[in-house]
């Protein structure tokens, strides 16, 4: 079938993906075990910091001194600074015979992003062609090893993307990140 | 081709005879509710059939969490609404009484182990899914991709609304092997325990091309071990059923056999 890939090719592409990554420091590592398809997994973790628009706060401020209020300075800034912890996982789907990506993202209270929120901040760049699909496209599942859920790409659609992708890279995986 | 009529119709009318109850913690009324009964079908989704349940318990909470989402619990253990209820209820039958007795919750839900279903469309759309994978395994994705989504939503359609025929005029076409005697590969999850499901390439027929049977499969996702009992729709199918009959005729409507698997 066009645009599979098959176990021992992903793993390769693993074990040269790890030797890119640890030169880069770009912090991915193996998980799981390669004896068995799909049974192994390359695993990042990530701490994201984003400026987003706060609403105005100054109603609720006038118990404050004056004085102490006009020292903080955040409080006079429009922005305030959001944490997100993002943790990607590349999986192989025996099924499909393609790699897939699950992710999870939390904000710093340790809640996780909605779909919503995720939609909004990881993919402005597909939102035009995909809004239609929204729901097949990328959607919660329970991650295959783990068991717990994860946002996944589905599997389908990249097969389609990576047929076009297969005469022009060496790592296919890399070029599908 | 599913012939056995019978065998299809039957599998699809088993139900389930539920007792729901609110998380007592969550009773924000003077008076606790009444426990509320209901025959689910096992071939269908909670979030599909619990409008009801969700309606009657949510006057008795916090009025100020009328819009949550409502999860289920079976023994403190939160319950996969993204598995079929057959499934389910096989996986923990060794501990249930009849009725079953289910635990509703509006609130913590449990965001590390429940995949959240705001709406009937992510049922849909993981129905939908899994049909996709099955007809990969069985035919390289050719006939759902050949369908029209008139046909993809009719599955759907058959499946909320309880039709049979509605549902097999167009799963008949799934479940035919489309030119090659048997499906290339028998799409199927193995539960047991607490752990992940496992899935494997199985062949339905041998590479001399005699057909496999259920013993076959259980042989080769389990090797080495005996003493083992595969139940699916509440039964123990005979070890010496063809896997291609067995998938044909005791799949579940997202077209995947749900075997759990226990020791004696």
């Amino acid at each position: 079938m066009a645009g599979t890939v098959s176990w021992e090719e992903f793993l390769q592409c693993t074990n040269n993906f790890l030797e890119i990554s640890d030169q880069l420091l770009d912090g991915w590592k193996l998980c799981g075990r390669t004896d068995s398809p799909g049974s192994a997994y390359l695993v990042k973790k990530l701490v994201v910091f984003e400026r987003t628009e706060k609403e105005s706060k100054l109603c609720d401020t006038f118990e404050e001194p004056l004085d102490t209020f006009l020292e903080d300075k955040s409080m006079l800034e429009n922005t305030v600074e959001e944490r997100t912890t993002w943790e990607y996982h590349v999986m192989y789907n025996q099924s499909y015979s393609v790699p897939t990506l699950h992710f999870n993202a939390w904000r710093s209270d340790g809640a996780l992003l909605s779909l919503e929120e995720v939609w909004g901040r990881a993919l402005k760049c597909y939102r035009g062609s995909l809004e239609d699909d929204k729901w097949t496209v990328l959607t919660q599942q329970e991650h295959p090893i783990l068991r717990r859920p994860f946002y996944t790409l589905h599997p389908c659609r990249t097969a389609e993307f990576l047929e076009s992708l297969k005469e022009k890279s060496s790592n296919i995986l890399i070029t599908w990140l | 081709m599913a012939n056995d009529r019978e065998v299809l119709r039957e599998i699809w009318e088993g139900r389930l005879p539920v007792c729901f109850q609110l998380n007592s913690e969550e009773t924000y009324s003077l008076q606790a509710p009444d426990a509320y009964y209901l025959m689910v079908p096992r071939l269908s989704y909670f979030p599909l059939v619990t409008d009801k349940v969700r309606k009657h318990f949510l006057k008795y909470i916090n009025p100020e969490k009328q819009e949550a989402e409502m999860w289920l619990d079976f023994n403190g253990q939160p319950l996969r609404w993204h598995y079929p209820i057959g499934v389910l209820f096989d996986m923990y039958a060794s501990d249930i009484q009849l009725p079953w007795n289910i635990t509703v919750h509006f609130d913590k839900f449990p965001e590390d182990e429940l995949l959240h279903c705001p709406s009937r469309e992510v049922v849909e759309s993981h129905f939908m899914s899994c049909i996709k994978e099955a007809d990969v395994l069985k035919h390289r994705s050719q006939v759902v991709s050949n369908m029209q989504k008139k046909d993809h939503n009719q599955l759907w359609l058959g499946l909320q609304n309880d039709k049979f025929d509605q549902f097999w005029a167009v799963n008949r076409k799934l479940m035919e092997a489309s030119g090659e005697e048997v499906f290339k590969y028998i799409p199927f999850r193995c539960y047991r325990g607490d752990g992940p499901f496992v899935q494997h390439l199985v062949r339905p027929v041998t590479e001399e091309g005699q057909k496999k049977t259920l013993h076959h499969l259980i042989s080769e996702v389990f090797p080495n071990e005996t003493d083992l009992h595969v139940m699916t729709h509440g039964i123990e199918p005979p070890w010496e059923t063809p896997l291609q009959w067995l998938s044909e005729h005791l799949s579940y409507p997202d077209n995947f056999l749900h075997l759990c698997i226990q020791t004696s």
